[in-house]
């Protein structure tokens, strides 16, 4: 057994810093003889050595490049080329973030002004980064806000990657002054939509199946799901998943807030389950209204008159195509799905849209609002 | 305390930060710990192990790192190794692709393109590895909007620079033109606002942005009073300020009042099962500044939404969806 004092994240620091002492690759041995956990959990040396030992190592290296810790496998000759062996190496350069050259300048142009760094241990490390690449200061602060920002949004499962990133990113410019631009107030989610993001992100990453049960709005039992997913996207506060539902086998958008009991695929953890075919494209998914879901072989097209200036709100959201615009207003197309929550889109807009066409979705809209005034008459 | 340790890969994650940061100035650990996101006592463990492996290093083989802990200062002095930090991940590289590609959604031509470009040379020139399959499998609040106006909005309020903005009103018959000062962007389930000071009605005032359907930067600035206080105008995750307010009392059935229900604790009233003739359903109260608000929210409920009290609103709704049922029917 390993001794119990040194922790894994030693182990760990050990083992890069012994990689990174070293400009040739160390063999096996030479790791055990050098990581004190390793050595302490061999023995003796001339014991055979566990093979317990070994799996520790390979575990860890497989961890670590997993980390983004690039330890490469190099194999090379001994004893005059009569034997080859196989080693580990980890180049400073591969490893570390290459010194920052900032420009105040805009881009194209790379004044004198370049940031210079500190001497000492910082220069001993600069020499062993390589190039320098080169960033505005202004794009490296656009970078910065961005991440800032992306990290707040609720639910996000790479929130604390994109905080790590931001750190790193960080690091030779400092953070951007102020506070976050924009603040969140009154967001959808709780431990339960955190915890099924999370777990859905990762089976996107290594594409593996879930399993769960959903909460359809109008199917009064949760029906359980076996699904590939494809694609996670937050619009208007509410996570999606947009995957291959192996019940309808079809592809289909989840709420992941009527999500229950995620599970993923336990089995073969580094082999993935599917393949996203080429032609999907998760942008088809996005800014999609409720009208839009559905059947194709359903859609109706459907007209409808924006008197101004709801007609400069529709515009510059992007709500249906411009078909024609005067002075009073304008006449935009729509491609309709779904009949009912178009209707109730339209209706809450109270009198300042109107359908032209079809006729018939006219009267329906003409009937709905009957009820309506009848049930508060 | 609750232990926010996190795992062995958390904890490198944070070291392979911290030492680098302390490497190149000292570190308040005060600075450290809201930087990691952790308690300082977790910084200190995380220290602690660093420092604890000269004791189980042969003689010399620890010396390559030295962590000094003056009062809340932490210094490291390193020869060569851990004087920078590493470069991004594959998951962090992920995180910075998707959200540069948020902030380009809103953005059109060259200003995108850049920001696009911008995400390409993070990923090649400062990351071990870029998931490229995958970057596109996750979009985050990508805006559909055209123009930018939310992101010079958002530069508005960061940089304290007054807008000029023309503002659709629910109902209004005309655009209005007025200035802004933008002192917060909030956003709240799905829909932004701006909350600043108006200069057409000399008052702060909430804005949804979707409305905003032109801004331009002005040359001036402005200060954002001390007694201002965002916190004021949130009230049960909506954003709306007034002096005088009417409860509202809306009863939903069917999808609707699934949908309510979903929206769990952040319903802004009390929900109640309603057993009566209706059958089930949720009631929420409001409390209403703009009762046209409230209006075609129960009008976009497309019949599965009616207003039990008070019955002046009542009858409003009974007016407008009256009025929407007799428009005259389009040319068959």
């Amino acid at each position: 057994m390993a001794d119990e004092r040194i922790t894994k994240a030693q182990r760990w620091l050990d083992l890069i810093a012994c990689l990174l002492g070293r400009r040739i690759p160390m063999t096996v041995e030479e790791i055990f003889r050098a990581v004190p956990a390793y050595r302490i959990a061999a023995g003796p040396e001339g014991d055979p050595r566990p093979e317990s030992v070994r799996r520790m190592f390979e575990r860890d290296k497989d961890e670590l490049r997993g980390l983004g810790i690039p330890i490469e496998t190099e194999s090379f000759a001994v004893g005059f080329g009569t034997e080859r062996l196989e080693g580990y190496v980890l180049q400073p350069g591969a490893l570390y973030l290459p010194y920052l050259r900032v420009v105040e300048a805009s881009e194209g142009e790379w004044p004198a002004s370049a940031k210079t760094r500190p001497a000492g241990a910082a220069r001993r490390a600069r020499a062993e980064t390589g190039d320098e690449p080169t960033f505005a200061r202004a794009d490296l602060e656009l970078a910065l806000d961005a991440l800032r920002e992306a990290a707040e949004v609720p639910g996000w499962p790479f929130a604390a990657e994109t905080r790590s990133a931001f750190r790193k990113l960080a690091f030779d410019v400092g953070a951007p002054p102020g506070e976050p631009a924009v603040r969140r107030a009154g967001e959808p989610g709780g431990a339960e939509l955190a915890d099924a993001l999370q777990r859905l992100g990762d089976a996107l990453l290594r594409r593996k199946r879930v399993a769960f049960r959903y909460h359809g709005l109008s199917r009064g039992e949760p029906t359980k799901r076996d699904v590939a997913p494809y694609g996670l996207l937050m619009e208007r506060g509410t996570w999606y998943l947009v995957g291959h539902d192996a019940l309808r086998d079809a592809l289909r958008m989840f709420h992941v807030g009527r999500i229950e009991g995620a599970r993923v695929n336990p089995s073969a953890p580094s082999t993935p389950d599917y393949e996203i075919p080429d032609d999907f494209d998760l942008s088809d998914y996005r800014d999609r209204a409720a009208w839009e879901l559905g059947d194709e072989d359903e859609e109706i097209s459907a007209r409808v008159r924006f008197t101004h200036p709801l007609s400069l709100w529709a515009e510059r959201n992007g709500f249906g195509e411009l078909e024609r615009s005067d002075e009073d207003g304008a006449v935009r197309r729509f491609a309709v799905r779904h009949v009912r929550p178009f209707l109730c889109w339209v209706l809450g807009l109270g009198g300042e849209a109107r359908i032209l066409a079809p006729r018939a979705l006219a009267e329906e809209l003409r009937e709905l609002a009957a009820t309506i005034g009848g049930a508060h008459g | 305390m609750a232990d926010d340790r996190g795992t062995a890969a958390d904890q490198l994650g944070r070291l392979l930060w911290l030492l680098p940061a302390a490497t190149a100035k000292p570190l308040r650990l005060a600075e450290a710990a809201e930087h990691l996101g952790v308690s300082e006592q977790t910084v200190l463990n995380d220290l602690a192990d660093v420092t604890a492996r000269e004791f189980y290093h042969p003689a010399g083989g620890a010396e390559d790192l030295r962590v000094e802990l003056d009062a809340d200062r932490i210094r490291v002095v390193s020869h060569g190794k851990f004087a920078r930090p590493v470069r991004l991940n594959a998951r962090e590289s992920l995180a910075t692709h998707v959200a540069l590609r948020r902030y380009a959604a809103s953005l059109d031509g060259t200003a995108r393109e850049r920001v696009l470009g911008l995400a390409e040379r993070i990923g090649t020139g400062l990351a071990t590895a870029t998931p490229e399959a995958l970057v596109e499998r996750f979009a985050v609040e990508e805006s559909g909007e055209s123009g930018g106006i939310r992101l010079a909005l958002r530069r508005a309020a960061t940089e304290r620079r007054r807008c000029r903005i023309v503002y659709v009103r629910s109902g209004g018959e005309e655009t209005t033109e007025r200035t802004l000062d933008p002192y917060s962007v909030v956003v709240s389930h799905g829909t932004w606002f701006a909350v600043g000071y108006c200069g057409l009605r000399r008052d702060v005032r909430v804005f949804r942005v979707d409305r905003i359907v032109d801004l331009e930067l002005t040359g001036d600035t402005f200060e954002v009073p001390a007694d201002y206080d965002l916190a004021d105008w949130v009230q049960d995750g909506r954003v709306f300020r007034a002096d005088t307010t009417e409860a509202v009392v809306v009863r939903y059935t069917g999808l609707a009042a699934a949908r309510m229900r979903e929206r769990g604790p952040t319903t802004p009233a009390e929900e109640n099962g309603d057993e009566g003739e209706a059958g089930e359903g949720v009631r929420v109260t409001y409390e209403v500044a703009d009762t046209a608000w409230v209006v075609r929210h129960v009008l976009q409920q497309g019949g599965e939404a009616e207003i039990l009290e008070p019955k002046r609103v009542r009858r409003e709704v009974a007016r407008a969806a009256e009025r929407l049922a007799g428009v005259d029917l389009p040319p068959g």
